[in-house]
């Protein structure tokens, strides 16, 4: 399987697993959470803006999310144990170097490369997020979730106006209300996604929409020149001077016809 | 109705043209970047060009034939798109993609004209012809080794150039003629 989850969330996704309900950004139940050794501290990065620092953002390993669940439902020793991993994580190469290409970006830049998306950012940070996941998953099967937890990665196989179609890697296909996936970033065909279905209780559950990452070694992993993501539109201010001129009447050299 | 040799029509949104599409062959398949452009035709330009959410672009596909055998010479497809720099945004039309099918590269129709020629000339015209009308900058994205695209791009007015894609340096972005001094502020 080449699609992971994405590998780096905000400490709102962890309270949002933690207590499903309760404003994301409450600060008492990441406090409880990492009272009891269910979290990590995170990874902090500063932010800036036109140079100057804007603030701090901090950005915490994907385990952190299966130790917030873990804790939801009363598993504490698997808590502290994907807690601890997360930690392990955090301290490694991959998020140093994550955390180094995301420094000095703005706030948008960071909460957007957060939630998924990192196509205005550059392949070297890309490669990065592709490393942290590949890190994660190198960690080995993930722990029993139990059979409360179902995820559903791959790729959007089709868009319609009101939802898009999720394809996994194993050909099963299920329909995303195009509202849900809309948060993650991803809507357009060929990108990766995910779809978790937690239970809650016998008469509720949550499914939550999640960016995904493709980790296989594959030409499409390379952005290329065409598509609408494709990165060919940014000028730098040579291009504004020359584009400043008035642009000639197009030139048709052949008299052609279109038919209707 | 035209005598020419070719027949220039836009795509349809039907599974013949899909499959249409699908089975078009432009590549040498030991170049990799002709191997890409071939995959974008056949897998996704048809969706590109119908994806609902895409239609504040003004996507055009548009389809060039032998008039007389009905074989597919070439696509060519076009949308507005806007350049972006820091807080500045120019409108500008990009050529999404010209391909001749393997075939007909570097041949000419009956007449003498280029088949090559004639699907730029196509598309070129279409981007004229828009309502409610185009910025006439037009943006073509190609890869520095295509040497036979250039060279088309040239001749009809890709004169400019703006500097490379930073994700993408091996990419040159040809822009039509601009004249003048600096305008505007």
């Amino acid at each position: 399987m080449s699609i992971a989850l994405w590998p780096i969330v905000a400490r709102t996704q962890l309270v949002q697993v933690f207590r499903p309900g309760e404003p994301p950004e409450a600060e008492a139940p990441y406090r409880t959470l990492r009272s009891h050794g269910w979290a990590t501290a995170g990874v902090s990065v500063v932010t800036r803006n036109a140079g100057r620092a804007t603030g701090r953002f901090t950005l915490f390993s994907v385990l952190n999310v299966a130790a917030a669940r873990s804790a939801r439902v009363g598993d504490a020793r698997s808590a502290r144990a994907f807690a601890r991993a997360a930690e392990r994580l955090e301290r490694g190469a991959g998020f140093t170097r994550l955390k180094e290409l995301l420094k000095g970006r703005s706030l948008t830049t960071v909460t957007e490369t957060v939630r998924g998306g990192v196509t205005d950012t550059g392949l070297e940070l890309a490669n990065a997020i592709r490393d942290v996941a590949r890190e994660t998953r190198s960690l080995g099967p993930s722990p029993q979730l139990g059979t409360d937890l179902a995820v559903v990665a791959g790729r959007i196989a089709e868009t319609h106006p009101d939802a898009l179609v999720l394809e996994s890697e194993t050909g099963s296909r299920m329909l995303v209300p195009r509202w849900l996936a809309k948060g993650t970033g991803r809507q357009a065909v060929g990108e990766a996604l995910a779809l978790m279905t937690d239970r809650l209780d016998d008469t509720q559950v949550v499914v939550t929409a999640v960016a995904a990452i493709d980790l296989a070694r594959e030409k499409r992993r390379q952005p290329g020149p065409f598509g609408r993501a494709a990165p060919v539109r940014a000028l730098r201010p040579a291009d504004v001077r020359l584009l400043s001129r008035t642009p000639a009447p197009l030139e048709v050299l052949v008299p052609v016809v279109i038919d209707a | 109705m035209s005598s020419a040799p070719w027949l220039v029509r836009l795509a349809r949104a039907t599974r013949r043209d899909r499959l249409l599409l699908a089975g078009f062959v432009c590549a040498d398949p030991l170049v990799p970047w002709q191997v890409e452009v071939e995959s974008f035709v056949r897998e996704q330009l048809f969706d590109w060009r119908f994806d609902p959410h895409a239609r504040g672009q003004d996507p055009r596909l548009l389809l060039v034939f032998e008039r007389r055998s009905r074989t597919l010479v070439g696509v060519a497809a076009h949308e507005r798109i806007t350049l972006v720099a820091r807080t500045t945004f120019i409108p500008a039309t990009q050529l999404e993609v010209i391909a001749v099918a393997h075939v007909w590269q570097g041949r000419r129709f009956k007449s003498g004209v280029r088949a090559s020629d004639v699907v730029m000339s196509a598309v070129l015209s279409d981007v004229r012809a828009r309502v409610p009308p185009r910025d006439a900058r037009v943006l073509a994205v190609v890869h520095e080794e295509n040497v036979r695209s250039i060279e088309l791009c040239r001749r009809h007015g890709f004169v400019e150039e703006l500097s490379r894609p930073v994700d993408l340096p091996q990419y040159r972005r040809l822009i039509t003629r601009h004249v003048g001094t600096r305008r505007g502020r």
